[in-house]
């Protein structure tokens, strides 16, 4: 790759780009702003419905002090403030006749204050109100501690830090994640423009070919378009970025009116928001182009780009409903910039939590870059549009009899990290859905990767009739396997006790209540498409290249590692290496499908009729000799009929 | 000397629910000498573009391989795309870059060295009578003032080879005439073009050789006299017709 090259398409790219008055309104003048223009029309809506002259009434259901009366008397040249005395029951009648819009519950130390939190008007007097305790509250304390001779303003900074938090989850945690949604919209949508003025109207207006023609490298061209996205989309956040805090500087009075407490900026908080936008616009930009590349124009471009636009809004909306940051997340990308966001802006950092996001984006964006240099290699993609070829084409390449190593592996890799987040998502959810997920999964992303490929599926998944007469020989081979398989599973358990829990909870989500759907989900499924990704693709592309030993050892390491689980995963690579052997030697993808399924259905029907087998009483030497010997015969069997 | 040889282009065209396997440059080889002007002719879908896009290195063929002075496009693209410009009859160029910044990229892309590439520039731009419009943005020029900004980015790294893909085709007198001249002049200053277009009457006039393609495959490769002595007809039109003519259904 040579850099003078990339630099001048780069600037080719960007010059093209930034004279547009279009996608200058997108990427400059709209980032710098929005945010101004946002706080000033809430200032205005909020001053609407808190006028000076208003009547702020509200029950209560506890005798008043003198001391009270006396205090919010201090508030009369501001508001004007009525108290009703009632009891809790009718003031709760009267609350919902809209009487009165709050009431203030007194629970020994806690005074409640119930709003109507869909009324504006109540919302901003309930904040009002709210100030007024909270003041009344200091007061107070400042009083009783000068009883004890305590000079509270020598000690108030101790507990302020207490005081400061609470007003902030009650009130203000809604600011946080507005900006950080509005953040991440902003550097997607600027994502979105770039990345189909750099793929989809090159290709409609026909200049591709004319950059094809110049003595460019396809990765030089394609390193030139993802750093123009990059930098345009990081750019954009960038602005964004100073243009919030000159707003919450220079407006704080306002915000301060609506609830948002002054947001302490450190050094620490800003190079982490810094690289965040970074690492964001990194990882849409890999994703954008990757989408766009497939569009012939510009209204295909944006079809398929809004779905993810959505789906990017209502995965930044998520910090919103209140979901706190955890390990598991930090591997979700999107969702953990975003909650990421919204941690420096209230001030909360779990560094941990930041550098498990920073790298998972990263690995996420290296994997997009190369699927995005593979699919800019293929013609058929390149010269997708109308302009270029007016015979509605697909490149006739010859149909690839199995998918290469690299893209088995690619495709392994992102069935596991789609399954990990899968999982996650519907972790709640009923498990037999979330068993049927990943199924569906390995078939989509295969699916997708042989048309890409042009892959003829008959002879790449083998999908042949098989020769009964040496069924015999498969039943042999899979039941030696299932019995060392449970010896080692039964040996571990021993070994590492402590793994025996992780393996129990997993053994809970499993537990079948309803028998049909288990064999649906728990073992039909997965034996079918399991197969396809772990003998079908993994296998088939490991053998062609490295041979059938590397391909059987490798394939069932992938299959046990896929079961996310290290006890499951040593059963599971032993019977992958049974499986694999039976797929080689019956040449046929259905055979290891019916010894999976088979295997599956015994853990399912076992659990369902609650049969607990005395495993040590079974599995003792004797046994394991004998079926490591039924296993040496039946591979000596096999292999003296070829 | 460019070689084409044993080439195919293998296209699988969407009919509805079948996809059906066709040919779009079927067994194709020609050599072009150096200095000469080498007519392509066909109808639409004949493959002419198919075969030229190959020729410049934009496609790669399915089979067979081109030579360009003895170099292939596998192992030394770069190399031969220095000596080759490429200019098709849709192409446009970047709306918001005015033509002096165009040059100056592609000057850059070609890697010719930054105080050359300036008198090179000047250079062009006087030839081509682009001083007026130099610092446009190319969005808002004419048609014509277009045309010569994209014959001056073919012209910027002085290639040994023009490939030109209906560079003609829509323009009006004017703009075609502005092409017609360059080809002639370029021709004299020893450069080989390699030329495809579907009026006959200008292939007539300029090429050296002419060679009619259908369905992928070469019908006919001649001198523009000998094609007219063996079709035994007085233009080239009549001579397509007659090579061609009653074989095409689509």
């Amino acid at each position: 790759m040579r850099i003078n090259v990339v630099l001048s398409l780069l600037k080719k790219e960007l010059l093209n780009i930034i004279r547009d008055k279009k996608s200058f309104i997108i990427m400059i003048l709209l980032p710098l702003l929005l945010f101004p223009f946002m706080v000033g029309i809430m200032s205005v809506v909020m001053s609407s419905f808190t006028k000076v002259d208003q009547v702020i009434k509200f029950g209560v259901n506890y005798e008043i002090t003198d001391d009270f009366n006396e205090f919010v008397d201090g508030y009369s040249d501001k508001y004007k403030i009525e108290i009703i005395k009632d009891t809790t029951e009718n003031l709760e009648k009267r609350f919902e006749n809209e009487e009165i819009g709050i009431y203030v519950i007194n629970d020994q130390n806690d005074y409640i204050l119930h709003y109507d939190e869909n009324n504006t008007t109540t919302f901003a007097n309930c904040s009002i109100v709210e100030a007024i305790y909270q003041d009344y509250r200091e007061e107070y304390l400042s009083e009783k501690l000068n009883e004890l001779d305590i000079d509270y303003e020598a000690i108030k900074d101790t507990f302020n830090i207490k005081f400061e938090q609470e007003s902030v989850t009650e009130m203000g945690s809604l600011i946080p994640s507005v900006i950080s949604m509005v953040l991440v919209m902003i550097i997607s949508s600027v994502c979105f423009s770039v990345a189909i003025d750099v793929t989809t109207s090159e290709k409609e207006k026909g200049t591709l070919e004319t950059l094809l023609s110049l003595p460019i490298k396809k990765s030089e061209l394609i390193t030139s378009k993802y750093i123009t996205v990059f930098l345009l989309s990081s750019m954009a956040g960038f602005l964004t970025y100073i243009s919030l805090f000159c707003t919450l500087f220079f407006a704080s009075n306002t915000l301060s009116k609506l609830g948002v407490m002054s947001i302490t900026i450190s050094f620490k908080i800003l190079i982490i928001y810094l690289i965040s936008i970074l690492l964001i616009s990194l990882l849409f930009s890999g994703l954008l182009l990757s989408v766009t590349i497939f569009s012939k124009n510009l209204k295909e471009a944006q079809n398929s780009l809004y779905p993810l636009e959505i789906f990017v809004t209502i995965v930044s909306m998520l910090p919103m409903f209140g979901i706190k940051t955890s390990m598991k997340l930090a591997l979700i990308p999107f969702v953990n910039i975003s909650l990421l966001f919204n941690s420096t802006l209230s001030s909360t950092i779990d560094l941990s939590f930041v550098i498990i996001s920073f790298l998972s984006t990263i690995i996420y964006s290296i994997l997009l870059i190369i699927v995005l240099s593979k699919l800019y290699n293929q013609e058929d993609i390149l010269f997708s549009s109308k302009a270029l070829s007016y015979i509605k084409f697909k490149n006739g390449k010859s149909q690839t009899i199995c998918f290469s190593v690299m893209t088995s592996l690619l495709i392994a890799l992102i069935v596991l990290v789609l399954s990990y987040y899968f999982s996650f998502i519907f972790i709640n959810s009923s498990k037999y859905l979330l068993f049927a997920i990943m199924p569906f999964t390995i078939l989509i992303v295969v699916t997708i990767a042989s048309l890409l490929v042009h892959l003829d599926f008959k002879s790449c998944f083998k999908l042949n009739g098989f020769k009964l007469r040496k069924f015999h020989i498969y039943v042999m081979i899979y039941v030696s396997a299932y019995i060392i398989g449970n010896f080692v599973l039964e040996f571990l358990v021993k070994l590492f006790p402590q793994m025996l829990e992780n393996y129990s909870q997993f053994g809970a989500i499993l537990s079948a209540d309803n028998l049909w759907l288990s064999v649906i989900t728990i073992a039909f499924l997965p034996a079918v498409f399991e197969e396809l990704l772990f003998r079908g693709v993994i296998f088939t592309s490991f053998n062609k290249k490295y041979g059938a030993i590397i391909a059987i050892l490798f394939s069932a390491l992938l299959f046990g590692i896929y079961h996310m689980n290290w006890i499951q995963g040593a059963y599971a690579f032993i019977i992958g290496t049974a499986l694999a052997y039976i797929y080689l030697k019956s040449n046929s993808l259905f055979v290891p499908i019916i010894f999976h399924f088979i295997n599956n259905l015994i853990s399912v029907l076992l659990d369902y009729f609650s049969i607990n087998i005395e495993i040590p009483k079974i599995y003792n030497l004797y046994f394991i000799i004998c079926s490591i010997g039924l296993l040496i015969l039946s591979i000596y069997l096999c292999e003296k009929k070829e | 000397m460019i070689e084409v040889n044993k080439v195919y282009k293998r296209f699988i065209k969407n009919t509805g629910k079948k996809e059906k396997e066709f040919y779009a440059v079927n067994n194709v080889s020609f050599k072009v000498d150096d200095g000469q002007i080498y007519g392509v002719l066909g109808q639409n879908g004949a493959g002419k573009t198919t075969l030229l896009r190959i020729i410049s290195g934009i496609m790669e063929p399915t089979k067979g391989i081109v030579l360009v002075d003895d170099l292939n496009y596998k192992k030394s693209a770069e190399i031969i795309k220095n000596q080759i410009a490429f200019l098709s009859g849709n192409t446009k160029l970047y709306e918001n870059i005015t033509p002096r910044e165009l040059l100056r990229i592609f000057g850059n892309i070609y890697g010719i060295s930054k105080n050359v590439l300036e008198e090179r520039i000047d250079e062009v731009i006087k030839l081509l009578n682009m001083q007026e419009f130099q610092d446009n943005k190319i969005g808002n020029l004419s048609t014509g003032q277009v045309q010569r900004t994209n014959i001056a980015r073919c012209f910027i790294h002085n290639p040994k080879y023009y490939i030109l893909d209906e560079a003609t085709a829509g323009l009006d007198v004017m703009s075609s005439q502005i092409i017609i001249d360059f080809i002639k002049n370029e021709k004299k200053r020893g450069k080989t073009i390699i030329y495809s277009t579907h009026y006959m009457e200008e292939a007539e006039n300029i090429c050296d050789k002419v060679i009619f393609i259908n369905h992928g495959k070469i019908v006919c490769e001649d001198t523009p006299k000998n094609v007219l002595k063996i079709t035994k007809t007085n233009n080239m039109r009549d001579a397509f017709f007659s090579l061609i003519g009653g074989q095409n259904e689509d």
